[in-house]
C-alpha cells in the first residue's frame, strides 16, 4: 500500500499514513481554503486501506488548530474509519492529541467519540 | 504646508487614535487565503511578544479564521462601480477585559435575513445549545461550492463565549455593509 505523505506548511497539516511502519499521523494546522481537494488523498487512502484494514491500527491526531470546514471532513473520516472497522470486524483506535491550554481541542475530540463508536483516547502534550 | 506634511500629520493622527481605542492590528482590502495567513500570522506574533494567555488567544485565533475565511467566501465582490466605503474590513482591538474581532464586507441585500436569522439564532442559545446545534448542524451539513460547512457563526459563537453584535448599514439599494462584532472575555 501506497504511503501517504504530505509536508504540513501554516494552513494544512503533515499527514503520514504509512501502512507498513504502522505509523498514522496528522498533525498541525487544518483550515484549507478547499478543504474537499486538499483531503481528497486522505479519503483514496481510505478506500485502499479499506481493501486490507490492520488490526490494531492506531491513528495519531495532533492539531493545533481547525477550521470548521475541516472539522466536517474529519467527522467524514472518523465515520469512514468506523465503517471500515464496522464491516472488518478489525480495531482501530484514534489517538486525540491536545495542548493542556486549550480544551476546546479537548471537547472537539470528546464530541467526536460521542459519534462514532471507533474508540478515542486523549493525551494531553 | 505641502502635501507630505498633510498626510503625515494624519498618520500620526491616526496613529494615536488607534492606539487610544487599542487597536491592534487593521487590515483594510482585497481578502484571501493568503491574507488570512498572513493577518492570522501577525496577530499570533504580537500575543506571543504580549504574554497573553494560551487559551484566550487559541480562542481568538479560532475565531479569527473563521470571521475572515467567511469574508473570503461571502464577500459580495461584483460591484458594478467603485462605491465608496464597500472594502471589506478586518480588525482586532483589545481593551483591559476583552478582545474585540470586528469585521466588515458589503453583501447583498437579499442575504441580510439569512445572516440575521443565523446570528439570532445562536445568539439566543447557551454553551450546551450551542454544543447540540453544532453537532446536528455538522452531521448534516455538506461542503459547499465555496468551500463552507454553514459551521462558522456556531463555531464563532462556541468559542467567543459572548453574543455575536451585528450592523447592517445600506452602500446602495441592493447592496449593503455588514458589520460583525465579536467578543472574546480575556
Amino acid at each position: 500500500m501506497e504511503i501517504l505523505s504530505i509536508t504540513g506548511t501554516e494552513d494544512t497539516p503533515t499527514i503520514n499514513f504509512d501502512y507498513n511502519a504502522g505509523q498514522f499521523v496528522v498533525s498541525g494546522r487544518s483550515l484549507p481554503e478547499d478543504v474537499t481537494t486538499f483531503y481528497a488523498p486522505v479519503m483514496s487512502w481510505l478506500e485502499q486501506f479499506a481493501s486490507a484494514p490492520k488490526d490494531g491500527v492506531k491513528f495519531d491526531f495532533k492539531l493545533e488548530y481547525f477550521n470548521t470546514a475541516s472539522s466536517k471532513i474529519l467527522l467524514d473520516l472518523f465515520m469512514k474509519l468506523e465503517e471500515i472497522s464496522d464491516e472488518s470486524g478489525k480495531k482501530f483506535t484514534i489517538n486525540w492529541y491536545y495542548q493542556e491550554s486549550d480544551p476546546d481541542m479537548k471537547e472537539a475530540g470528546e464530541e467526536y467519540a460521542e459519534l462514532v463508536s471507533v474508540p478515542f483516547e486523549f493525551v494531553a502534550n | 504646508m505641502n502635501q507630505a506634511n498633510h498626510d503625515i500629520s494624519f498618520l500620526h493622527d491616526f496613529y494615536k487614535r488607534m492606539k487610544k481605542n487599542q487597536v491592534l492590528m487593521m487590515y483594510e482590502g482585497e481578502f484571501s487565503q493568503d491574507v488570512t495567513k498572513s493577518v492570522l500570522s501577525m496577530t499570533e506574533n504580537s500575543f506571543s511578544a504580549n504574554n497573553v494567555d494560551e487559551t484566550v488567544k487559541k480562542k481568538v485565533y479560532n475565531i479569527m479564521m473563521e470571521a475572515l475565511q467567511n469574508i473570503c467566501k461571502h464577500e459580495f465582490k461584483q460591484l458594478e462601480q467603485d462605491l465608496p466605503n464597500s472594502e471589506s474590513l478586518f480588525m482586532i482591538s483589545s481593551t483591559e477585559k476583552n478582545f474585540h474581532i470586528i469585521t466588515g464586507n458589503a453583501i447583498e441585500k437579499k442575504i441580510i435575513e439569512t445572516i440575521k436569522g443565523k446570528i439570532d439564532k445562536v445568539n439566543s442559545l447557551d454553551q450546551e445549545g450551542l454544543k447540540l446545534l453544532y453537532k446536528e448542524a455538522r452531521l448534516g451539513s455538506t461542503i459547499s461550492s465555496v468551500g463552507g460547512a454553514g459551521l462558522g457563526f456556531i463555531d464563532i459563537a462556541r468559542k467567543s463565549g459572548n453574543k455575536i453584535e451585528y450592523h447592517f448599514a445600506p452602500l446602495t439599494e441592493t447592496i449593503f455593509y455588514y458589520t460583525q462584532l465579536v467578543t472574546v472575555t480575556k
